[in-house]
């Protein structure tokens, strides 16, 4: 698969299969392209080469409709230019569930609470979208995206603007939908520890390209981790913990 | 302060209704010959069908019967008519900008329209244009070709931009004006027609006026309500409504045609009114939050309202004269717009 913005090329020769209800994270240094390969799986940009599949599904063959019900996305971050109230921005993850006439019914009531009650956000529901602060703000897209109802749930970088336990908070969260309800993660990493612990199977990428794919344990070496940002590191397991650890040294 | 429950929306919308409906006959009633209100109430039931039946008018002196309901019923109407397509087409243009200072003439639909009345005043073109009324016949004209014109200049690779809509809008905007202007100042016509025009007004307006408008508005708030949830899901941007799968192209497009097709409607009956389209989206976003389907009727009951109001104190002020519709609504528009910018500190907004 191939993209360019403006005749510069962003992704090329991608190659990359992602199995059902893995946890796959994408680290690599900034305008690797890992943010475009998301937006490509979500078809937010076009590939203008190559294919991607949903399971058997060509994604250039579906509607926007149709992916929204297989894809969700929750974005860094949201501004809405209106005051919605949280029960009002969940509910648009029904939307490619419902018909031009139609309302929300009892259904996806109940499927608006529900994603509320996994975020923790039931008793914030009147609140206004744009008073909340950036962790809950956060929780809020997540339960949009669970709204969805998809299988598959693609995270841009979910946890850089918060502060460290509100990024433990959000990746645990997200961890444990795929561990307990099985949907397919893949998550734009910034933060490399995080990525070691959260993530199953890792795609390092640099200039567009994938330069290892693997599970995390043995894709994330140190060898690895200079070629990819030329940065002095340290990969050791926790004395206490036992978890993968990783050192920048300056 | 903004109300989240649906039933207390609903609740404020049967009261906008309910008003609207008074002041509207209150409106009819107001003038130089006095009707008394509920006559006046008797009348417009007495010609409304389904109720034409029950309602004997016999009793009604037929001059009182001929002021109402031939010369004030159809102007108050056309208020009402024009204000609710002006506002539904502020909430429209506002919502596919995301953006709350984006207003019907955004996209310079103002100017050509403009450029249009202005040509036909000055021109003369007689009073009716292949069997229509020449003014608004060649306002309506000038206003769908500007929309057109800045549409296509906008669109790049299929794609419209907010951004290059806005821009080409300004562009084509300030082009359209100065024509308008250069056809003033070099025209030997008497020039009072155009400036009147340009300020808006409902003055001497028929019930011919009303049936051009009325289509238009049934056919925008339609639209704009089957397509709700679009604009709910555009306020967050053309990225995000994609991903929650809305066709971000095919919608904007189909929500610019009916907005434009309802200003240019609105305008070329009743010339350039202000602030309508600004403002009362604004006002119902803070009363009944930000969320599609209220927000549109509630708008399009309250720019009614607005309206009306409007065109009634602009007959009274000054009677027996009065001054254009366009004056009154942006010398109250206004003020009271900066006394919500002023007080949103610390807000929502």
């Amino acid at each position: 698969m191939r993209f360019a913005y403006d005749g510069i090329p962003a992704l090329d020769g991608i190659d990359l299969e992602i199995e059902t209800g893995d946890f796959v994270g994408i680290v690599g240094p900034n305008g690797s392209g890992k943010t475009t390969l998301l937006k490509m799986i979500c078809r937010s940009l076009k590939y203008q080469q190559g294919e991607v599949y949903l399971g058997q599904q060509h994604l250039g063959e579906m509607s926007r409709l149709q992916i929204a019900k297989e894809v969700a996305v929750v974005p860094q971050e949201l501004t809405a230019a209106f005051p919605f109230t949280v029960w009002e921005m969940v509910s648009m993850g029904r939307h490619p569930y419902m018909g031009r006439f139609s309302s929300l019914t009892a259904k996806d009531d109940a499927i608006i609470h529900q994603a509320l009650d996994e975020v923790g956000l039931t008793d914030l529901k009147k609140r206004f979208y744009v008073q909340l602060s950036g962790g809950e703000k956060q929780k809020v897209l997540i339960a949009q995206a669970l709204a969805q109802e998809a299988a598959i749930l693609l995270l841009d970088e979910p946890t850089s603007h918060l502060d460290i336990s509100r990024q433990l908070e959000i990746m645990s969260l997200v961890a444990d939908l795929n561990k307990r309800q099985g949907r397919t993660v893949v998550a734009v990493m910034h933060d490399l520890n995080l990525a070691a612990n959260f993530c199953r199977r890792l795609i390092l990428m640099k200039k567009g390209k994938i330069t290892n794919y693997g599970p995390t344990e043995s894709v994330l070496n140190r060898k690895n981790l200079m070629k990819l940002f030329a940065t002095e590191v340290i990969i050791e397991r926790h004395r206490t913990t036992g978890k993968l650890n990783i050192t920048y040294l300056i | 302060m903004v109300i989240t429950s649906s039933r207390k929306k609903v609740a404020v919308l049967l009261i906008l209704a309910l008003a609207l409906l008074l002041t509207t006959v209150a409106a009819t009633a107001i003038g130089a010959v006095a009707v008394p209100f509920f006559q006046v109430a008797k009348i417009i039931a007495g010609h409304t069908p389904g109720l034409d039946h029950f309602i004997n008018l016999s009793d009604i002196d037929s001059a009182a019967k001929v002021i109402i309901f031939q010369i004030r019923l159809p102007r108050v109407l056309l208020g009402l008519v024009v204000g609710a397509s002006l506002a539904v087409a502020g909430v429209i243009f506002q919502g596919i900008f995301a953006n709350s200072l984006a207003d019907p003439y955004i996209i310079g639909i103002s100017s050509g329209a403009a450029l249009g009345a202005t040509l036909a005043l000055m021109l003369g073109v007689g009073t009716t244009f292949f069997g229509f009324l020449a003014v608004p016949a060649l306002a309506f004209i000038g206003a769908i070709l500007t929309v057109l014109l800045v549409y296509n200049i906008a669109k790049v690779r299929g794609e419209i931009s907010v951004s290059s809509l806005l821009l080409s809008g300004v562009a084509v905007g300030i082009f359209f004006s100065a024509m308008t202007s250069l056809i003033m100042v070099t025209s030997s016509r008497e020039l009072q027609g155009a400036i009147f025009w340009l300020m808006g007004g409902f003055s001497g307006r028929s019930w011919l006026h009303l049936s051009v408008a009325f289509p238009f508005l049934l056919f925008g708030l339609f639209i704009a309500l089957i397509f709700a949830r679009d604009l709910n899901l555009l306020v967050l941007g053309d990225e995000r409504a994609g991903q929650l799968g809305v066709n971000v192209e095919v919608s904007k497009r189909i929500l610019i045609i009916a907005a434009s097709l309802m200003t240019a409607a609105a305008v070329s009956v009743s010339g350039l009114i202000g602030f309508v389209g600004l403002i009362v989206p604004h006002l119902m976003r803070l009363i009944i939050g930000a969320e599609h389907r209220f927000l549109i009727l509630g708008s399009a009951l309250s720019g009614a309202l607005f309206l009306v109001l409007a065109d009634a104190i602009s007959r009274i002020v000054i009677a027996p004269s009065e001054i254009p519709v366009g004056i009154t609504t942006a010398l109250f528009g206004a003020p009271f717009f900066l006394f919500l910018l002023r007080r949103r500190k610390g807000g929502i907004y």
